[in-house]
């Protein structure tokens, strides 16, 4: 009896589906793991999702045209055999025309849906995102899990950015959010760099050369493979950054330390750098320079008012907010910056020095 | 043999079990929503703070269930108040049992609807959860007792979890300034007495006194449990606050579900469809607990409490128990006002009660004493 009434009742638990009106067997339902939101001035919001096989079918990218997002969902669910579920979606890229005219309204409705992961991928695309997806689906039937696998691989290289961190940044009064920034050129999907929020608009992107020194400063700590420097004739390898952001009270200034550690994995140009004077010298001049590609970059940023690396954070003391309320964001665009590069190089790609 | 240990063969609960009941009582409702009241850094020392105060209300609780009379049970009740008086008060104890448990199981059937199951409604799980406490309550108050060891072993490692949210990359730990607030932000008069009432619930314990076997060191076990569930809210606090910050944590309603959304490992993912029904093991054992103490303050309203016990008392209970959490959650909480409000009633309840209860009681019996030994 016992036994019977345990079993009983791990049916009844174990299966929900007397609970839910409806039963989701998985080839019953579609659950995407791609989305795509496009919208131009004044226009319709158009959403483009890739709808996943079942055996033998063939993939399909599929697009609907409403005013507003759980619209188009539906409008996309009459379009398709099956009801699509939204559980598994990982990836929401926006058009920039998009980003640039706000998003917060659709992440909005996306965090309340509790079906949908905090853990979703974010990124900004530029150019015709649709037309890329429905090639690359017919040449690579895989195509949304190989761009999946790519954002997981360089989470914390790229500003590879998920809807929870986004918010965080969003809500933050200290600090702004970014995404990375893709272009869809010549049938490839080219990451170009950061794309820099005020609010929830795009205002700005850091372009795809200067990305890694805005990684560098963005994250507290990073690792590069590689960090060209063509003007110096020369290519750093294995670079460990360690970043830290102080405010200067007296100075009313914002101090940014580097700490960057790594070898000279290319070096072309004509110095010796086995004569320690010259290896001296140079890894002087690279450090002024490394310098100075970071302040332009941080002059940028606050030219646009943005501070997508929480330096305002860098503010608050154990016991009271310098710039509370709004405070910040009026100052960071006025306040004078220093930044300090410690460059070890622990090898510098040359023969020893002869003894 | 050690009293404790005959105690425990002599059908009793051993003392040592004091610090699960007053760790599961506190932790049970609030673990979900405490964090959500919790918004600014410096709040982590209202919760050390309040622990403390709780501390020493737990002094009087242990000092009241050293006492003749609690360990007399109702026949204690009847000398400390008289009968007349034990009776009329056993109509508002119904009452308070009742709204509290309703509350309590009512936001976790909300929370599982509004997360697991939005497709079927609220008071779906209302019966499954209903027979599952009533069975248990059907085994009596010692067993039902006893089971608060598994429901701690079921839902304890939850905690466990949330340990990864307090370091990077989640993490951000300039989020927790300013911790030492210059002018206090928020409105301390609703949150100190959530948090106190987010420390209540071993009032309950003061009726069950009699239960326990007579074995010394009773206090040290509550304090255990009341430091283990300060030590619980500081963690989950700490996970909320260092990955969501203040002004986010602000639009958000269950961050403590929300958080364990958020956990991604690499064989599992959205693992609150286990987390959930996990902590209902929790809900099946304090609503057993509840349904018993309904049952006697019935039978004590009813003057039958010398009488032998009848099953038909314990089904008036549980039935009068899901009627009630039904008629509430059916017609007087289905809207997000209404939710707050009953939650603030909760909160006044709650926290009123175990204010008050162990140190009325307490005072009561030195009063007695003095009488008695007095002129």
């Amino acid at each position: 009896m016992r036994a019977l009434a345990a079993f009983a009742t791990a049916l009844i638990l174990a299966g929900c589906a007397w609970i839910d009106p409806a039963t989701h067997v998985v080839e019953e339902i579609s659950p995407t793991i791609l989305m795509y939101l496009h919208q131009s001035e004044d226009a319709e919001l158009e959403s483009t999702i890739v709808v996943p096989a079942v055996k033998n079918e063939n993939k399909q990218v599929l697009t609907a045209r409403g005013k507003m997002l759980k619209e188009t969902r539906l409008k996309l669910n009459f379009r398709h055999s099956r009801e699509l579920k939204s559980g598994q979606l990982r990836m929401l890229f926006l058009s920039e025309a998009s980003a640039r005219g706000g998003i917060f309204p659709c992440l909005n409705t996306l965090l309340l849906d509790q079906e949908i992961s905090d853990r979703m991928y974010l990124a900004v695309v530029r150019g015709d995102f649709t037309g890329f997806l429905r090639e690359q689906i017919r040449l690579q039937k895989n195509y949304d899990r190989i761009l999946y696998k790519r954002f997981r691989h360089y989470e914390h290289q790229l500003s590879s950015r998920n809807l929870h961190f986004f918010l965080r940044d969003y809500y933050s009064p200290y600090a702004d959010p970014r995404l990375p920034l893709f272009e869809v050129r010549d049938g490839q999907m080219i990451y170009v760099g950061t794309a820099l929020f005020l609010d929830d608009r795009m205002v700005g992107a850091i372009p795809g050369e200067a990305d890694p020194f805005f990684q560098m400063i963005a994250n507290g700590r990073g690792y590069f493979p590689n960090i060209p420097l063509p003007e110096q004739d020369v290519v750093l390898g294995k670079v460990t950054t360690d970043r830290k952001i102080k405010y200067d009270a007296k100075k009313e200034g914002i101090v940014i330390t580097v700490h960057l550690e790594g070898q000279v994995d290319e070096y072309t140009g004509d110095r010796n750098l086995g004569d320690p004077q010259e290896a001296d010298r140079f890894i002087r001049g690279l450090k002024e320079d490394l310098e100075e590609r970071i302040l332009e970059m941080v002059r940028s940023l606050q030219e646009l008012s943005v501070d997508p690396l929480g330096a305002g954070l860098s503010t608050v003391t154990l016991f009271r907010e310098r710039f509370p309320g709004g405070e910040w964001r009026k100052r960071w665009p006025e306040l004078t910056v220093t930044v300090r590069v410690d460059l070890g190089l622990n090898n510098l790609g040359m023969s020893k020095p002869e003894e | 043999m050690r009293a404790e240990e005959r105690g425990a063969a002599g059908g009793l609960w051993p003392a040592s079990l004091g610090w699960l009941f007053v760790n599961r009582l506190q932790v049970a409702f609030y673990i979900l929503f405490l964090p959500h009241v919790l918004l600014y850094p410096y709040m982590i020392w209202a919760i050390v703070i309040v622990g403390v105060l709780s501390h020493f209300n737990l002094r009087l609780l242990a000092g009241w269930m050293r006492t003749e009379e609690a360990r007399l049970g109702y026949e204690g009740f009847v000398r400390l108040l008289g009968e007349r008086a034990a009776r009329a008060l056993a109509v508002p104890g119904a009452a308070a049992v009742l709204l509290d448990s309703a509350i309590v199981t009512l936001d976790y059937l909300e929370v599982t609807h509004h997360v697991l199951f939005p497709s079927a409604g609220k008071l779906t799980l209302l019966p499954l959860l209903w027979l599952a406490a009533l069975y248990l309550a059907g085994q009596g108050m010692l067993l039902a007792g006893r089971f608060v060891v598994i429901a701690f072993v079921g839902s304890v490692w939850i905690a466990a979890l949330f340990v990864q949210f307090l370091f990077p990359p989640v993490a951000e730990y300039r989020f927790l300034l300013p911790v030492f607030a210059g002018e206090p932000r928020g409105d301390l008069a609703l949150i100190l007495p959530t948090v106190w009432a987010a420390l209540s619930g071993p009032q309950y314990l003061a009726f069950v006194a009699r239960r326990f076997a007579p074995a010394g060191g009773m206090f040290r076990w509550l304090a255990l449990g009341n430091a283990l569930s300060v030590l619980e809210y500081t963690l989950f606090f700490l996970a909320v606050t260092l990955s969501f910050g203040t002004e986010y944590l602000r639009k958000i309603d269950y961050p403590v579900v929300q958080l364990i959304r958020y956990i991604q490992l690499p064989f599992f993912e959205r693992l609150e469809t286990i987390l959930l029904p996990a902590h209902m093991i929790l809900y099946v054992f304090l609503d057993a607990f509840f349904i018993l103490f309904l049952r006697d303050a019935l039978r004590v309203a009813a003057g039958a409490a010398r009488k032998p016990d009848r099953p038909r008392w314990l089904m008036a209970a549980a039935v009068l128990w899901v009627a009630f959490v039904y008629v509430i959650g059916r017609f007087f909480w289905t809207t997000e006002p209404q939710h707050r409000l009953w939650i603030r009633v909760h909160t006044w309840l709650s926290g009123t009660l175990y204010a008050l209860l162990p140190s009325f009681l307490a005072l009561a019996a030195v009063r007695r004493r003095r009488r008695r030994d007095g002129p």
